[in-house]
């Protein structure tokens, strides 16, 4: 981490050219639940149209790391923030918090389909947002396209969401996602719930879909990240204990925990 | 796995095991005669109330539905005028308390800080706790002396010259007096209820809105309402049942009044209100009679409303699927 950091100082002298490379930079983050410290001083810079992978041990804070990129820890009480985090060099904190969430879309562990038909499910945010009704179901259809989710879909659109399967849900709310043109996608285990099948399409899309936008991803699976990132951060009891290219992490890792861990040592 | 559980009642004592068949079907027998028992005393009652009223039922026939009129010396009843006033007073409750008693739990659950949600909801609780006996004297002695010098006197004035409805006498006592009462007995059943169908609604679905970048108002109205909605749905019927029956809170402020009601303010009976209120003035057989022959119909409509009500859930959990 610190020698990625100095690396930035050495070959980038203005702050301009680093939010060109970077959309996504964090700086010093501590994160309180009440008198609980759940984050230490985390620092990370996100590479644009890059997959950056979080993994660790069960509590380790990577969710309640990416909870915080779209500002969603602000919905549950007593949760308290310090630090910088900048979305192409300017910090969240002064953004509006609806405008910063469509920019920033999430998906969630459970899948978490509205009570609505599935043409719904896309829609609804939309209408809300105020996106001219003609143009809605052509989003509606590119978004699901997207998701590689159209072509099981395009005869029953407005049947109920839950009639769908758990990995077609999760695509659905990746397309719902997608429809609001995020330019960061943050994903907080999105196959933990899903069998082999349903994990595969998901990470295939995943590599699509970074060519339009840049994917952070929490998974306690070590195999997925090695799969579908093109860098990883290693979190333990709050620490960001590595940050690195995904090759170097998984082949020559610098810290003794890191290496205990995708070893399956502990964890 | 699978050898486990295959292993696992050969290892036990051959008595021990005897002795859990045994106990076993001695509670198959309990639940089974404590399941009848239920289902006799509905018979029963039904079967009583059927007999009380087959006088009545001999004498009018289904005309005693469509016929006004309540003339207990010449024997001449009929009961459409309790039967529309129960479905109206059941109705303006029910839109009040409904309405009022949804936004309560949203407010508690979506917008109040967590340390207030609890004592917010047990004072909530509280009001279901009071007898609705009381609730007929706060209805009798406070609220029907205010209705009459303010607000009726007001809508008479102001609203009678322009609509029939409103164009009537500020009794006090009235359909207007029972439909208050009625609903706020109403409010902290729907509250409760509804309340814990909303705290069930998933966080990740909650969130999943707000990842979205949607306002709380479209999180709630959008995605947490319809989430709950059957649960909802079902304190609405709940508290439908106790609107149709309420008895004693909607006899003392009613007012009492044998003929259909033409203004909000008019006094009436509702089926159970007129039974309470006449019954120990009954003075021949077919009095009697007729009166039961009320109790029969108001247990007819409350069945065939649960029923009803019972099969609108379940289409509507059938078409989307989301149990609350």
């Amino acid at each position: 981490m610190e020698v990625r950091d100095t690396d930035i100082l050495k070959s980038d002298q203005s702050a301009a050219s680093v939010d060109q490379a970077y959309k996504l930079r964090v700086k010093d983050l501590n994160f309180y639940y009440g008198a609980f410290q759940a984050l230490h001083g985390i620092s990370i810079n996100a590479e644009k149209n890059r997959v950056t992978a979080f993994i660790g041990p069960s509590g380790c804070g990577k969710s309640t790391f990416l909870r915080t990129l779209n500002r969603m820890h602000e919905e549950t009480p007593g949760a308290r923030v310090d630090g910088e985090v900048l979305l192409d060099g300017e910090s969240i904190f002064d953004r509006d918090i609806s405008e910063l969430r469509r920019s920033v879309g999430m998906v969630f562990q459970r899948s978490t389909p509205f009570p609505k038909s599935i043409f719904e499910n896309i829609a609804y945010g939309l209408r809300i947002r105020g996106v001219d009704r003609s143009s809605i179901s052509d989003l509606v259809e590119q978004s699901l396209k997207r998701a590689n989710l159209w072509e099981e879909v395009k005869h029953k659109l407005n049947k109920s969401a839950s009639s769908l399967s758990g990995g077609q849900q999760q695509r659905l709310c990746i397309a719902r996602a997608l429809a609001v043109n995020p330019e960061l996608l943050l994903l907080d285990e999105p196959c933990s719930a899903l069998d082999p099948i349903g994990t595969s399409k998901i990470e295939d899309l995943l590599l699509e879909i970074k060519e339009t936008c840049t994917i952070l991803i929490v998974t306690h699976n070590m195999q997925q990240a090695a799969r579908v990132s093109d860098y990883t951060g290693f979190f333990l009891s709050g620490k960001l204990i590595e940050f690195n290219d995904t090759k170097s992490m998984f082949e020559t890792p610098s810290s003794k925990l890191t290496e205990d861990y995708i070893t399956g040592r502990f964890g | 796995m699978a050898t486990m559980v295959a292993e696992a009642p050969l290892t036990r004592p051959r008595e021990k095991k005897a002795r859990a068949g045994r106990g076993d079907r001695i509670y198959h027998i309990l639940i089974k005669a404590i399941v009848g028992m239920v289902l006799a005393i509905f018979a029963g009652v039904f079967t009583v109330v059927v007999i009380g009223a087959w006088p009545a039922v001999k004498r009018f026939g289904l005309g005693f539905l469509i016929h006004t009129g309540w003339d207990p010396v010449h024997l001449v009843f009929g009961a459409l005028p309790f039967i529309v006033g129960t479905i109206l007073v059941a109705l303006g409750a029910m839109i009040l308390a409904a309405g009022i008693g949804l936004m309560t739990a949203v407010c508690i659950t979506e917008l109040l800080p967590r340390w207030l949600q609890a004592p917010v909801t047990y004072l909530i609780e509280l009001l279901a706790f009071i007898p609705s006996v009381v609730y007929g004297l706060f209805g009798l002695l406070v609220l029907a002396p205010f209705l009459q010098d303010t607000v009726e006197v007001w809508i008479m004035e102001h609203l009678g010259p322009h609509f029939e409805v409103f164009n009537g006498a500020p009794y006090g006592v009235g359909y207007m007096s029972a439909i208050l009462i009625l609903a706020i007995m109403l409010l902290p059943l729907i509250v409760t209820l509804s309340r814990e169908a909303l705290v069930l609604v998933p966080r990740d679905v909650r969130e999943g809105g707000y990842a979205l970048g949607l306002q709380k108002w479209d999180v709630v109205w959008g995605i947490i309402v319809p989430y709950a909605r059957n649960g909802i749905l079902g304190s609405l019927v709940l508290a439908l049942g106790r609107a149709l029956g309420e008895t004693i809170a909607v006899a003392m402020t009613i007012g009492g009044g044998y003929s259909l009601p033409k203004t909000v303010m008019d006094q009436g009976y509702t089926l159970a209100s007129v039974i309470a209120n006449e019954f120990n003035e009954v003075s021949s057989d077919m009095y009697l009679s007729a009166l039961i022959y009320c109790g029969l119909i108001l247990l007819v409509i409350t069945v065939v409303v649960n029923i009803l009500a019972y099969f609108l859930i379940r289409r509507l959990s059938g078409a989307h699927g989301f149990k609350a």
